[in-house]
């Protein structure tokens, strides 16, 4: 769908091209979104380039952590008031920001950057798992939340954690899977209505 | 349960059809290339979201699509089952370009539903002409038989086979993985506990279907044959092929192969200990062979008719009527688990059959509630069967009613 050779002047071709490989952009859109900017007020336009342009200057991985910050260690490490003892395990940097969303957990994160998948090449040493062993032998942790997605990869890489952690006196937990809030049992699926049952609790 | 109605768009060389049909036998004849299949596979891709002849989704949408700024097809139905009127539109979209992902979506009854969920919704057997490779072609094909069959009835069973699929793709790329370059072999151990929950199910689940298939193929196949021929359909899973199994079958005892008795419970947590036991005992091989050895995924079907191997020892007679048996087995199965005949759809099958199996044939169907049938030559039907058939001739992708 590229336009023939001179068709359009090269700035403009060259924007098309370069969003469209972004991730869920074709290049329809990318051609929309091109027009548009070309339309927008110059602000907008140097707004946009100047954050992509800073994306990745001066961006650091937290060396306590390893979520995605401005400097090390992070700003959540280095809010004392948080519970210092427990550690939420997660793969991906915008999965912190989903816990934090809920403002219901108040204690460390440690971000895996992935999870194991020997068919994509990702091997446990490939993730930050090494990491979060000598977090565990070097800080007062007492619970690790395995917050890892409940996919295949996910579990499994929670499993691999779980094995590495040992008998060290931790206490491992997983986060719950049941039924989303606000759903109607009716429409739920059954592989859902299955772990919801298996992880049923008492109730008070 | 019966179509009650089917429109395609651009669906092979469909461009557009809508039609209704009431319950009983419909027969479409003509010429070849007419259309006569394809409309059988729209059916077919109606029920089960995939076609039994293309090899890829984008096959199935008429070549003129593009050109007309549609590129893609659509098959919608209404399906009139014992608890009511279901509707369904499954549909293909190209990607906008080449190597763009070809995209699929199911709507039942208004919902958008993944395709896991949707399988068995409609049920469909499908009697094809290449059936006899059930018998003759590799493993895998009956395998997929019978993935296909259970899948319709136990939904449990598509999502574990779905995950087990995964997992040994995962196990085989890190055993791959360190069978070039090393490491340390516990990133493929690790899959073994998926592997075994879902792989369990799926052998548990495979023994009953095969135990209660086995039943009903003897009872078809003996009045196929009148009496003259006993078949046996017999489970050979991955684990537990001893070589007491495969002993018994070179001698040609009655089997009592694991599988095929059904006075021998077996509990999925036996068979979890098991699988369990035999990857531990296989990992040396599988390291210096960077692949999965014990698994359902190695499991095979086998046909014996008087205790002979079909698919060694029968003759292309017997092999054919051995496939028939098996899908009229198929046809009672599934309308006894779900209390709810499935669509019935025969691809052009009484050319390959003599009078007396033709004489069977249409006896199923006469009673049956839905059957479409293709046929080059309507002579080939039963007598009393093309009298109460509706005949409808297929030309250029266009249905005309006859009868």
């Amino acid at each position: 769908m590229s336009a023939p050779e001179g068709a359009l002047p090269t700035s403009v071709a060259r924007l098309i091209e370069e969003l469209s490989k972004l991730p869920g952009i074709g290049p329809k859109t990318a051609s929309r979104l091109t027009f548009y900017l070309l339309r927008a007020p110059d602000e907008q336009v140097n707004a946009l380039a100047e954050a992509v342009r800073a994306l990745k200057l001066g961006l650091v991985e937290c060396e306590r952590c390893c979520h995605i910050a401005e400097s090390s260690p992070c700003a959540i490490c280095r809010d004392e008031g948080r519970e210092q003892s427990v550690v939420c395990v997660v793969e991906d940097p915008l999965d912190v920001v989903a816990i934090e969303r809920t403002g219901a957990y108040r204690g460390l994160y440690h971000v895996l950057h992935g999870a194991i998948s020997p068919v994509e090449g990702i091997l446990p040493q490939d993730l930050r798992i090494a990491q979060l062993i000598a977090r565990l032998d070097r800080e007062p942790i007492r619970e690790v939340i395995l917050a890892t997605n409940p996919s295949l990869e996910g579990e499994t890489t929670a499993t691999y954690i779980v094995r590495q952690i040992g008998d060290r006196p931790i206490r491992v937990t997983r986060l719950a899977r049941g039924l989303p809030m606000g759903g109607d049992l009716e429409y739920a699926d059954e592989m859902t209505l299955i772990r919801a049952l298996e992880g049923r609790s008492e109730v008070q | 349960m019966y179509l009650a109605e089917l429109r395609l768009i651009n669906f092979r060389n469909y461009a557009r059809l809508e039609a209704s049909f009431s319950p009983g036998l419909i027969v479409l004849h003509g010429a070849n290339a007419q259309g006569k299949t394809n409309f059988l596979e729209a059916v077919a891709y109606l029920a089960t979201a995939r076609s039994p002849h293309a090899s890829a989704d984008r096959e199935l949408v008429h070549f003129g699509a593009r050109e007309e700024g549609l590129p893609f097809a659509h098959v919608e139905g209404r399906v009139q089952r014992a608890d009511g009127l279901h509707h369904v539109r499954v549909s293909v979209t190209l990607g906008e370009q080449e190597g763009r992902r070809t995209q699929k979506a199911v709507v039942f009854d208004g919902r958008r539903l993944p395709l896991l969920e949707y399988i068995g919704e409609v049920a469909v057997i499908q009697f094809l002409p290449e059936d006899i490779s059930l018998i003759v072609s590799s493993p895998a094909v009956r395998r997929r038989y019978l993935d296909v069959t259970i899948c319709q009835i136990d939904r449990q069973y598509c999502h574990d086979l779905a995950r087990y699929t995964e997992a040994l793709r995962q196990r085989n790329a890190a055993l791959r993985a360190l069978q070039e370059q090393g490491g340390n072999p516990e990133v493929a151990w690790l899959w073994d506990e998926p592997l075994v929950r879902h792989g369990s199910y799926i052998i548990v689940r495979r023994r009953q279907i095969v135990a209660l298939l086995d039943e009903l193929v003897t009872r078809v196949h003996a009045e196929l044959t009148g009496g003259r021929e006993r078949l046996r359909l017999l489970y050979l899973p991955c684990l537990e092929l001893g070589r007491r199994a495969a002993h018994q079958l070179s001698l040609g005892l009655r089997p009592t192969v694991w599988g095929t008795g059904r006075d021998e419970p077996t509990s999925l947590h036996d068979v979890e200990t098991e699988f369990g036991e035999r990857l531990r005992r296989a990992r040396d091989e599988e390291l210096r062979r960077g692949m999965t050895l014990i698994g359902p995924h190695r499991d095979d079907l086998r046909f014996l008719v008087n205790a002979r191997d079909m698919a060694r020892f029968g003759s292309r007679g017997q092999q054919r009527t051995a496939a028939l048996a098996l899908r009229l087995a198929e046809m009672a199965l599934i309308a006894e688990k779900k209390q709810d005949a499935p669509l019935l759809l025969l691809d052009d099958i009484m050319s390959e059959l003599d009078a007396h199996r033709r004489a069977y044939v249409g006896r199923a169907l006469e009673q049956y509630e839905q059957a479409f049938l293709t046929t080059g030559d309507l002579d080939l039907l039963p007598p009393s069967l093309r009298a109460q058939a509706r005949l409808v001739r297929v030309e250029e992708g266009r249905l005309v009613w006859e009868r």
